[in-house]
């Protein structure tokens, strides 16, 4: 018998319990991540040398020990992409070590999407998702200068608010969507381990002051005189504000991009990309994937109790409605200029023009541009489908195949060819477990 | 571990572990170009999805600023200068 390996795409919570689970019942895996260290977006690790506390450190160190205690059958990969898998079920690899090899699985832990609602403005230089801001004040471990506004929906909000707060930053305002103040029974209904956090978060961002306006949307950004301009509306009140940086989001949502059927090859999503359940559930559902793969694989399997999943599953949904706010209708009136599609520069006017006519949702596509840019349809697919579901029901069709991400020619010829044997493949970066 | 980058032949210093985006926006530097169909690079996702923060790294082609660690004389361009 062959000892192929076991490809985990992602470092994070889901794909390290995977990789970890996986070297426990005698596999040899490979995990590659495309970020330079492992940990995902929630274990994100302070890179400048600092070693004040992070955020999560316990969790955090806990899932990197049982990680480390396995390393002699892990590979980890950083700064390395997967970028698809063929028919044969050839895996290719690029980035800081790129090669070609055969897993006898694979698994997708590529983690959540975040979803941002395109706005007027929200192109412009000093407007990043909400996520961008917070994996930038772990991994500088300080945070960015400027006054910062937190603006959508979500618990996010809130997370990295605290977290600019403690870090010595306050945000400037918090402006939220939805009234999650308004849901006290859903919210004392919430496990143990969510509502300390989010108590933990709240008292932080009160106090230090922080205003938070729920009910409140931002209408549009401009930028004026180097700052961003934050038109605002609260119930038909309108107010302007002005910022240096402004943090957009609306949500995560599963990421099943990548997750290719595979004529030779089992190919399993795990944690968030799945269903997004959440870090603690994350850890769980890679040890339950890992479990399947084995079961697959005919191998001896550990069994997984499913009773933690079935409570954060819970959990996320009574979130969901603490959350839920009628802010998509927004969509309808955003103005003709505003852009959908952030790859192609393409404007709600582009997809009324095109709607207009007779048009299918592969046609969207392939005149329209949408979905067809560098991120594939990740950014603006869900707000296309959910503007044209009057006209075409399920919306474009989303690009199922690969590269799952850009990639240079130069890497696929570079990319050294361990198809036939399988040897060791040097890990170039040293990954750190802090 | 301290150095600089070059961003358009201009010297931007990093911190270690600093991505070039970091390095970049610390020296205030947001707008990273402008893309073929006219929109404007920046960052947005800052984990490597959206594909906006594309830049030139010099001798070997356009990557994700968000996602590049600095290293020291690392040159960066923005996408769409025309090379030599």
């Amino acid at each position: 018998m062959t000892d192929r390996r076991i490809l985990v795409v992602g470092a994070g919570p889901a794909g390290l319990s995977a990789a970890a689970t996986l070297a426990q019942a005698g596999q040899r895996v490979v995990v590659v991540d495309q970020a330079p260290q492992i940990g995902g977006t929630v274990y994100a690790q302070n890179r400048t040398g600092d070693t004040r506390p992070l955020s999560h450190a316990k969790e955090r160190r806990a899932l990197f020990d049982v990680v480390a205690a396995q390393r002699e059958r892990i590979d980890i990969h950083c700064s390395t992409s997967f970028v698809g898998l063929d028919y044969q079920g050839n895996a290719l690899i690029t980035g800081a070590d790129g090669f070609l090899f055969q897993p006898k699985a694979v698994i997708m832990a590529t983690g959540a999407r975040e979803l941002v609602q395109p706005r007027p403005g929200w192109t412009l230089p000093g407007v990043t998702s909400v996520g961008a801001l917070q994996v930038d004040l772990k991994t500088a471990g300080r945070p960015p200068e400027g006054r910062i506004a937190i603006a959508g929906s979500g618990s996010l909000l809130y997370a990295l608010g605290a977290q600019l707060t403690r870090a010595g930053k306050a945000p400037a305002v918090i402006f939220d969507a939805a009234h999650p103040f308004l849901h006290p029974l859903a919210t004392a209904r919430l496990p143990l381990h969510i509502l300390q956090e989010a108590t933990g978060f709240i008292l932080t961002l009160i106090r230090a002051r922080v205003p938070i306006l729920s009910g409140t949307r931002i209408l549009s950004v401009e930028e004026k005189k180097g700052a961003l301009s934050l038109k605002t509306n609260h119930g038909g009140r309108f107010r302007t504000v002005e910022v240096d940086r402004l943090g957009l989001h609306d949500g995560l949502a599963r990421n099943d991009y990548g997750l290719q059927k595979n004529p030779t090859i089992p190919v399993i999503a795990a944690g968030d990309c799945r269903d997004v359940l959440g870090r603690f559930a994350a850890v769980k559902d890679g040890n339950r994937v890992a479990a399947e793969i084995l079961n697959l694989l005919g191998t001896p399997a550990p069994g997984i109790s499913l009773t933690s999943l079935n409570t954060e599953k819970a959990a996320q949904r009574r979130l969901k409605s603490i959350f839920a706010h009628d802010g998509c209708n927004d969509l309808n009136d955003l103005p003709d200029e505003t852009i959908l599609c952030r790859c192609e520069n393409r404007s709600v006017a582009d997809l009324k023009a095109l709607t207009a006519t007779d048009q299918t949702p592969r046609m969207l596509r392939l005149n329209g541009r949408f979905g067809m840019g560098a991120c594939q349809g990740r950014f603006c697919l869900d707000w296309v489908a959910k503007l044209t579901a009057a006209e075409m029901g399920s919306g474009p069709s989303r690009p199922q195949r690969w590269p799952l991400r850009p990639v240079l020619i130069a890497e696929i010829l570079n990319a050294a060819d361990h198809s036939g044997n399988e040897t060791h493949i040097e890990e170039s970066a040293k990954c750190t477990f802090r | 571990m301290t150095g600089h980058i070059l961003w358009n032949d201009r010297d931007v210093p990093y911190e270690q572990g600093e991505t070039l985006a970091q390095a970049l926006n610390r020296a205030g530097i947001t707008h990273l170009g402008t893309g073929l169909a006219g929109q404007s690079r920046s960052v947005f996702c800052g984990i490597g999805q959206c594909q906006n923060c594309l830049v030139i790294l010099e001798g070997k082609g356009p990557c994700e600023a968000c996602r590049v660690l600095c290293a020291d004389g690392l040159a960066v361009s923005p996408v769409g200068t025309p090379h030599d």
